[in-house]
């Protein structure tokens, strides 16, 4: 019991946790007890969905060592070429109203290509990730506002329905207010399902971490570093289109633009979650709660009644202190071991 | 024989500079492509408007290309730019009143540079002491700034700036050269000498070459980041100020785009991105190649500005892309040739 307990301790995700509880508690009391109506709760699942989406893929790049900024963008493509293609179904009005799978597997695979383009670049010639994928990003919103010229645009049948269909809805007795959790979370805890599988099951999940850790030391092992590369960003540019889509079906509306821009939040989330940013490690519990706290933050400063002008300075505080506490513990420990290397050459 | 010797300088200095060597063939490219297609390239309004945009995000790629050469990387550099500029037209609108223009401009002025050094030296602080990643780092710092000037302005343009604040950054000489011009020159003159002349700049390359042996050389990189860092964002508010004086107003989305822009630039003029590599005249050049490209662009209306997004980024890629290709076969070249030696 007591090993656990200080295992507990040393765990990143549970002083994160800790951490979220204490903000929450706070905001309740400052905001007069409405964080904690169920209403609040819901919504705050709801728009937890994407960003924790998101994470899983960004999550995958910094634990091989880089940080990929595109993939918003990616999904903001994949998504706007999705609707247009579907709308404009076979003439049907209101555009394609079959299965909405159909529609998934469609922005999957535009994900998988767009994916596979970061990864060979960045696998072939072993560039900076952080700058290609700047490269790319300005390739792909170049793409969806220029090529396709996009604006905000209806969406085919199947995804309103898609949209519309709800796991459950609860109705607030006193003010009658309706909250509701969207089908997209299951969608969600499958992604997190198979990414925990891959990770902890395959050689090429395994392959990630060690790469992260050191990557000539990985392809000495045997990895295939170039291949485990291209399977990152594949996976990633998949995961960001299913994204993009689940976003749109729940807005009812594909507002191409407004994707971009996140990936700032989702990185800082995956940091916050105890994600090593030069690589190695990270937990996807980890993930999900540092993107339950960006949520949080974002969505309930109006509740305490602070101006959403100030939205921006508090994130940046929030991504300073979060990845400074963490960066710093690791500092100390450097420095602790260099002290105990130190004196057992003395005692030798 | 003393031909003979010249010649050798001049192929081994080609050998030592390849990335120099083919930005100077891309440039005159570029020039060729826009006199044929341009017959009017070469008039005085058209060099005019090169001197006149170049500099801001020429003094830009200089500020990102310090911290990069590093071995890290400054996203803030826009966010601070604008940020201080902002503050100083609040200060010079604030001073005039009481103390007359000129000595508001100097005041305001000073208050930008005051805060450029405020966020490069935390900037720097983060990284060496705290240890935590350039990328995250700055990007804290570069929503810090960009939320600050949000909460100033409200999101919306702050005007006000007084005609001898704007007459002192862009006023033109002899019809052809705007003094931002010669401030980014001078600048680049400055920059360049602290780079290769001064104990500094040799310690700032071999932190960048391997910050680890500089550790373990005994001594600290905290003094060197930190100077780094708040060179970077000192000229970033130099950049700022001449950005505000051309635009007479700044808005806390301003040059939004300047950040891939100058990334870019620092890229496209030979500076590494892993770090330890880079001159400032690659820099200077490749700003001016740029330049004429966008200017070349800006004669074809029937593009839009989303073309020239994707065409940046394609060329951000494709030169990382031909530089490693290069090198490594400059490498192997190498390696075949002490083969052959040793046989």
């Amino acid at each position: 019991m007591k090993t656990i307990s200080r295992k507990m301790l040393k765990k990143n995700e549970f002083w994160l946790f800790i951490t979220i509880v204490l903000i929450s508690l706070f905001i309740d009391v400052a905001s007069g007890g409405v964080f904690f109506q169920v209403n609040n709760l819901l919504d705050l699942l709801r728009s937890v969905i994407i960003y924790a989406m998101l994470g899983v893929g960004c999550q995958m790049v910094i634990i091989s060592g880089g940080t990929d900024i595109s993939f918003t963008a990616l999904a903001s493509v994949c998504e706007y070429a999705c609707v247009r293609i579907f709308v404009n179904w076979g003439g049907i009005e209101d555009g394609y109203a079959g299965s909405v799978v159909l529609v998934y597997l469609a922005a999957m695979a535009m994900g998988l290509v767009l994916g596979a383009l970061n990864g060979f670049i960045i696998g072939k010639f072993n560039l900076p990730v952080m700058i290609v994928t700047l490269g790319t990003m300005n390739i792909f919103s170049g793409v969806l506002y220029g090529v396709m010229e996009a604006k905000e645009s209806r969406i085919p049948t199947s995804m309103k329905l898609h949209g519309k269909d709800m796991l459950f809805t609860v109705v607030n007795q006193e003010t009658g207010l309706k909250s509701s959790v969207p089908v997209a979370l299951l969608l969600m805890i499958g992604i997190y399902l198979i990414a925990f599988f891959i990770r902890r099951y395959t050689t090429i999940g395994r392959g990630i971490f060690a790469i992260g850790g050191d990557e000539s030391a990985a392809r000495r092992c045997g990895f295939n570093v170039f291949g485990v590369k291209m399977f990152i960003y594949c996976f990633s540019g998949v995961v960001a289109a299913m994204a993009g889509i689940a976003r749109s079906s729940m807005m009812l509306t594909c507002n191409p633009g407004n994707m971009i821009g996140m990936e700032m939040y989702v990185i800082a989330g995956c940091v916050l979650g105890g994600t090593n940013p030069s690589g190695g490690s990270g937990s996807l519990t980890g993930a999900f709660l540092g993107a339950l706290l960006i949520t949080i933050v974002r969505n309930s400063l109006i509740l305490i009644g602070v101006s959403t002008v100030w939205q921006k300075v508090i994130l940046g505080v929030v991504i300073i202190l979060g990845t400074g506490i963490s960066a710093y513990q690791k500092v100390l420990q450097d420095k602790q071991l260099h002290v105990l290397k130190v004196s057992e050459g003395e005692n030798a | 024989m003393k031909t003979e010797r010249v010649s050798q300088r001049i192929k081994s200095w080609i050998k030592s500079n390849p990335e120099f060597v083919r930005l100077c063939g891309l440039f005159i490219v570029v020039l060729l492509i826009a006199v044929i297609t341009q017959p009017k390239f070469f008039s005085v309004p058209s060099l005019r408007a090169i001197t006149k945009q170049c500099p801001e995000y020429g003094i830009l790629a200089i500020a990102m290309a310090l911290t990069q050469i590093i071995g890290g990387i400054n996203l803030a550099v826009v966010a601070i730019g604008n940020l201080s500029s902002m503050v100083a037209v609040l200060v010079i609108t604030a001073l005039t009143p009481g103390m007359g223009v000129w000595t508001a401009i100097v005041i305001g002025i000073l208050t930008a540079i005051a805060i450029g050094v405020l966020a490069g030296s935390l900037s720097g602080w983060l990284i060496s002491v705290i240890g935590i990643p350039p990328i995250l780092a700055t990007l804290g710092v570069q929503q810090i700034g960009y939320g600050l000037a949000t909460v100033i302005s409200n999101g919306d343009a702050v005007t006000g700036v007084p005609s001898e604040f704007t007459m002192m950054m862009t006023q033109n000489w002899g019809n052809l050269i705007a003094n931002q011009f010669i401030i980014f020159i001078v600048i680049a003159i400055i920059i360049s000498i602290v780079l290769t002349r001064t104990n500094i700049g040799m310690k700032m390359f071999l932190i960048g070459t391997n910050a680890k042996a500089y550790r373990f050389s005994g001594s600290s990189p905290v003094r060197i980041t930190v100077i780094t860092y708040t060179l970077s964002s000192v000229l970033a508010v130099v950049s700022g100020l001449i950005m505000l004086a051309r635009n007479s107003s700044v808005k806390p989305t301003y040059g939004d785009s300047y950040v891939m822009q100058c990334i870019l630039v620092s890229i496209l003029g030979g500076v590494s991105p892993t770090g330890g590599k880079g001159t400032i005249k690659g820099i200077v050049l490749s700003t001016l190649t740029l330049q004429s490209i966008s200017s070349l662009f800006n004669r074809f209306q029937s593009l839009n500005t989303f073309y020239r997004e994707i065409i940046w980024g394609v060329t951000l890629i494709a030169v990382m892309i031909i530089n490693v290709v290069m090198a490594e076969r400059s490498m192997r070249k190498e390696a075949l040739k002490r083969q052959s030696a040793k046989s």
